[in-house]
This record gives C-alpha cells, structure tokens and sequence, in this order.
C-alpha cells in the first residue's frame, strides 16, 4: 500500500517551495521568541541564566533540526496515481494516509496556485468529490503542467469517456482524442 | 412547459417564464408560532409603551414592532414558481434571498404539517437539492397546490436508474408495504430503548423542577427563572422527539421511495427516493437487544449541502423497534442488493486491544502526573489521605473504565465485504452497525501509523455522500483494508453523481 510502485511523486521544486513556505513560519516563530526574550529583560524583574538571544536561538535551531529533514521525508512520502478506475494519493510521514477516489465519483477538477507556488511554476490540484469525509483529495505543489493534465484527464466528462469509451469510434481523431484514456497508465490498484 | 400551479394571486409575468405565487396567508400565523418569544416580547413592548418620556416610549415601540415585523416578512415578501428548467424562490425585504434551483437538481420533496396547517388545511413543500443550493420551504400553501407541487417537482432521477452502461432505465418498483405503524401502545418499549435520551430527558426535568422548586420556597429569586425555562423547553423537546417515534409513528415503501410520517399535533412527511440511499444505519442499545428489537435509519445523501451542520436532516428514521434482523430483509430493499452473511462479517486485527490498552495507559500516567502536580500545589490546604484517596479513585477508575468500553468496542467491532454493500459494526453499549453500497462509495481512505505499520493493520474509511453514514474500521489488518478499498474503487457506479 505505501510502497506499491506506479506513484508519481512531487517535483524537485516542490521541496524548495515547501522549505521557503514553512521556513516563513519559523522565521515568525524565532522573531516572536526574540521579542519575548528581549521583553522580559528589559520589563522582568527576573535576570535570565542565558545571555539575550540565545534560548530563542536554540530553539529554532532545534526546529530546523527536526524540521529540515521533516519536509524531506514528507515530500518524498507523497504521491499520486491515475488509472482507468481511480485516482490515488498517498502522503504522510508517521501517520501515512492513502486516499483513493473512483473517477466516476469526480464532481469538479481545480487548479489553484499562489505566487510562490506560481513563480516556481507549481500549482495545487483539488478533485472534488460528493463525499462528505474525503470530500477533496488534494495534490500540493504539482507542476502547473502536469496538475492541468490531470484535471483535463480527470473531469467528469473526461471520466465518463473513459469509463465508456465509444466501443465504434467513427475517426482515428475521436479513438485518440484528449478525452481518451491514458495509453500508459499504471497498473490497477493492487490489494 | 410552466406549471399552472393552484389559485394562489400570481403576479404579472414579466420575462415570460410563467406567474409568481404567493404564499397562503396562514403562514404568518405559522411563522408567529415559530416565534413566540420575540411576538410576545414586541406584543410585550408595544402594549407596554404609553409613558412619560416620549422618546422612550417611541424606542420601545420600534423595538416591538421590530420584533413582530419577521413573522410578516415571508408572508409579504415569499414567492415561487416554477420554470422549465428552474424552481425559484424569492424571500427577504432588507436582506433578499433569491435561490433558482435547477429542477434537475432536485433530490427529494418533502412535506410538513404544522400545528397551524393542521388547523387551517395547509402545508409547506420542502424542497431539497444537490450541490448545496440548500433547501426551499414553499408554505404555507393550501393541500390540493401543495399535491399539485409536489407532483410537478417530484425528481425524475428518483424514478429512474442508470445501468452500467450509462443507459437511463427505469428504476426497479418495489411492492407497496407498511413498514412500521406505531401508536401509544408501542411508547414504553420505545422508551426504553432510548436509554441516552430518556436519561438526559430525566436529569433536564429534574434540574428543570429544582430551580421551580427552588423558586417557590423563595430559596431561588424569581430571576432563576431565566435557567429554569430552557430546561422545562428543552425536556418538552426531547420528550416530543420520543413520544413521535411512537405516537403516529408510520413509514411504508410506495413505488419507489420510503415514506416516514411522524408527528401528533404538527405532522410531517419525509420522503426518501430509494435512489439516493446512501446506507441503513441500525442501532441496538443494551434494552433493545434484551427485548430484541433495533432502530433502523436509511441515510440519504447531503441533498441540502446542510448535512455536516444538521447531520439529522440526512438520516431518517423507519422502525424505532423493529424486531431484531429486521435491517437483512429492509436492506436488501433499501440498497438493492444482497446484504454480506452473518458468517462474512470478521472481527478486527487481535493487536487492536493491546493498541486500545496502551491507550489508556498513556492516559493513566498522564492522569498521575496531572494528580502529582495538583497535590504538591495544594499540600498545604487537603489531607494528605483525603487527596490520596480521590487520586486512587480517580487515577484508577477512569482508565480501568475507559479500558473496560475500549475492550467492548474491540469486540463488537466487526466489518464484512459482500457481494454488493460493505458493512461495519461498531460501539461499547450501544452498537452500531452501517451497511453501505458498494456502487454509492464516494471514496475510500486507508492511514496508520507508525505503531499500526509496525503491526500491519490500518484504519479504513468508505466515504459517502451522506454526512450520517460512512464505513469506518478500526484495526483492520492492512491487506484487507487494501481488499476493502480496492473493491469498493472498482465498483462504484457510473453515475458520477451522489
């Protein structure tokens, strides 16, 4: 299931627009802990052991330290699949998380990517579907390309020329047209 | 086509697309009992006004009237029709609410009888969609407007199903039959089978009686009345939904929906299109299952898009007592397909319990040190035995509970795959089993953790378009999760829709 072979998984840059995008936070989080340092000495009575600066300096470091490797793993943990049938996920690092969506079941196919997903030319696909638990698989940081062949293959009308493929196509345009299915595509779902 | 629906006082018909309806004008009488609080607080205010200061006195009335004008707004402002293509509903004077809902899009209609309806011979019309349109209530409206409504909107989808083809056929009909029909001599089993609410509905009396009684031996002021009111409504409401599970209780199969009526003053339809059933939901509590009896829901799908708030809109009630095994043969009807054996059904992967057990004590140890802090800051103002006491009590009390419901759950916890719905049991006292079809799964979701992985089990999820019906295992060993999931993927239908 985790390993099962057939999962694309997410571009070089995506790890670097990860990085960038949560090394933000950390960066709001190290500003924070200064303030509150720098705050305390001047306003507090109390005289900290450690000299200005270096417990909040500690502490993100020890946040990159985990974190760095983190975003690695968590990156290279996801996945997606398309087959005839369905389309999968597969994402998580300690709890790892497989989602799997019937193509028949597709209600809507988005796009969306924000400007730094847009200048490293990524973007976020979102397939929608009924379901009220599950009712979006998402796939982050895809390359802008790929997410829009993917949601071109997988809208409603693309899934339902798939799953009924004209048994008399009336051309050799219609049998290998857009909305065919795709000539590689993996292997069914194993169990 | 635009329906010419009932007398009603049309109004011009501007664009050609068929004359607007009025609501009848019992609705403000309706509406003005929905919203007895703020009448009589305007009645209140305006019969009240009439002192000195001018001003006051002209706050006071617009703050009454203010308060009234609401139960005039839908009467005065409500109006429907319909389109070819478009039900459309226009509400609303300050803040106007126009909803065209694609007849296409209609799942189900529904009817409901208030106490004023009843009185008046009237009704209102639900009106319920896909795709989160939300829901249209056209009412009130005299009987024979609503039957003709009713007719002209049921959905064609409901009467229809698609093969695997994609062809559109029609739906298999199903016998006329009588499901439940209850009345009051069916009230004490129903009650007893409710244990969770008819306790809630004996702690909110008697909280309810104490603040009266306190009340009236002056121990409370007459202000406590604020606390008490909610609770007297609040027990007369759990008691309502219990009795109308048995007074006038009926539902029955007519060609191809579920029909549940309920309700003794105020009466209401619900109307389920087989169609859309997205599951049975059955329910056995500890009494039921000694007088061998369960509850059986079919949920339908989140037609409104108001499901995941009102989770019971999308679940309704058929048998609050039907004898025990009663869901094989319903559901059989209900999902249209053959229901897994008793001897498919497979408990969860053993490591479960020693995984259920680690839970709880990580939860004791956590609870020891909570109780080692709580008696270093206050070893100076409790006793020493006392506090050691209550730590004992509770340190030990509540894993050992939690274990105990825990290891109940792991054995009732069943799931079985069959030839047409997967189904999953579930629950500690009260247990809980769904059955969904495989063909109406949305979508399916396998995660575990580090621990699970270690013991190649995972937690499986069938998704539904229902927000009151989905499959979930616990513990499953992995390859049967993947089996599960693999075999619902591929047998979804081809519908595309819910």
């Amino acid at each position: 299931m985790w390993t099962t072979a057939g999962f694309e998984g997410l571009p070089d840059a995506a790890l670097g627009v990860r990085r960038l995008r949560s090394g933000a936070t950390i960066v709001i989080v190290g500003v924070v802990l200064a303030l509150l340092d720098s705050g305390i000495r001047f306003l507090g009575d109390v005289e900290p052991a450690l000299p200005p600066l270096v417990l909040p300096a500690i502490v993100v470091v020890a946040i990159v330290a985990v974190w760095w490797p983190w975003t690695r793993l968590a990156w290279r943990a996801w996945g997606w699949r398309l087959d005839d049938a369905t389309f999968q996920t597969r994402s998580g690092v300690y709890t790892k998380v497989w989602k799997g969506v019937p193509r028949d079941r597709v209600q809507f196919v988005e796009v969306t990517a924000g400007p730094l997903q847009r200048s490293a030319g990524l973007a976020t696909l979102v397939v929608r579907t009924a379901g009220v638990r599950t009712p979006a698989v998402n796939v982050v940081d895809l390359e802008t390309a790929v997410a829009e062949d993917l949601r071109d293959r997988l809208s409603p009308e693309s899934s339902a020329a798939s799953a009924h493929p004209d048994p008399e196509p009336h051309s050799e345009q219609e049998s290998t047209g857009p909305w065919a299915p795709p000539v590689d595509a993996p292997e069914p779902l194993e169990p | 086509m635009t329906a010419d629906i009932g007398p009603g006082e049309p109004r011009q018909d501007a664009d050609g697309q068929g004359p607007w309806h009025r609501l009848h004008p019992g609705t403000i009488l309706d509406d003005a009992l929905q919203r007895i609080p703020s009448v009589l607080l305007g009645l209140f205010l305006i019969f009240t006004s009439g002192g000195d200061d001018a001003v006051i006195e002209l706050i006071q009335l617009a703050i009454g009237f203010a308060a009234i004008f609401p139960v005039v707004i839908r009467y005065m402002t409500g109006r429907y029709r319909i389109t070819p293509e478009l039900l459309q509903w226009r509400v609303g004077l300050f803040t106007k609410v126009h909803t065209d809902l694609p007849r296409h899009r209609i799942q189900s209609v529904d009817t409901r009888i208030s106490v004023v309806g009843r009185v008046l011979g009237l009704q209102s019309v639900v009106v319920s969609s896909a795709g989160g349109e939300g829901e249209i209530r056209i009412g009130l409206i005299d009987a024979p407007t609503a039957d003709h409504l009713r007719a002209e909107l049921t959905p064609d989808v409901a009467r229809t199903a698609t093969s695997a083809g994609g062809d559109v056929v029609a739906a298999e009909e199903v016998t006329e039959t009588e499901l439940a029909a209850l009345d009051a001599s069916d009230l004490p089993r129903v009650v007893a089978v409710d244990v969770g609410r008819v306790l809630a509905l004996i702690i909110t009396l008697i909280a309810g009686a104490g603040i009266i009684a306190g009340i009236v031996t002056g121990v409370l002021g007459p202000g406590s009345i604020i606390f008490g009111l909610p609770l007297v409504l609040g027990a007369l409401g759990i008691g309502r939904g219990i009795v109308t599970e048995a007074i006038g209780f009926s539902s029955g199969l007519r060609a191809d929906r579920i029909h549940v009526s309920r309700g003794i003053f105020a009466r209401s339809t619900l109307e389920a299109p087989l169609a859309r059933v997205q599951g049975v939901t059955v329910k056995r509590t500890i009494v039921a299952r000694t007088i061998d009896t369960e509850r059986i829901s079919v949920d339908t799908a989140d037609v409104s898009g108001e499901g995941s708030r009102n989770p019971g809109q999308a679940q309704t009630l058929v048998h609050p007592i039907a004898t025990q095994g009663t869901w094989r043969r319903w559901a059989e009807t209900f999902l249209r397909g053959s229901v897994p054996d008793q001897e498919r059904f497979r408990r969860v992967a053993r490591v479960s319990l020693r995984r259920r057990w680690l839970a709880v004590a990580r939860l004791a140890i956590g609870l020891v040190v909570v109780l080692a802090f709580a008696f270093w800051i206050t070893d100076e103002w409790i006793d020493e035995r006392v506090f050691l006491g209550v730590a004992l009590a509770v340190g030990l009390a509540i894993p050992l509970a939690l274990g105990g419901i825990e290891t109940l759950r792991y054995r009732n916890e069943r799931w079985a795959l069959g030839e047409d719905q997967v189904a999953f049991r579930g629950g500690a006292l009260t247990t809980t089993l769904v059955a969904i079809p495989r063909i109406r799964a949305q979508g399916t979701m396998i995660s575990a953790n580090w621990f699970q992985r270690r013991h190649g089990i995972a937690n499986l999820t069938v998704d539904t378009a229902s927000p009151t019906v989905g499959g979930t295992g616990r513990d499953l060993h992995l390859d049967d999760a993947s089996d599960v999931a693999a075999a619902v993927l591929t047998s979804a239908d081809q519908e595309g829709g819910v």
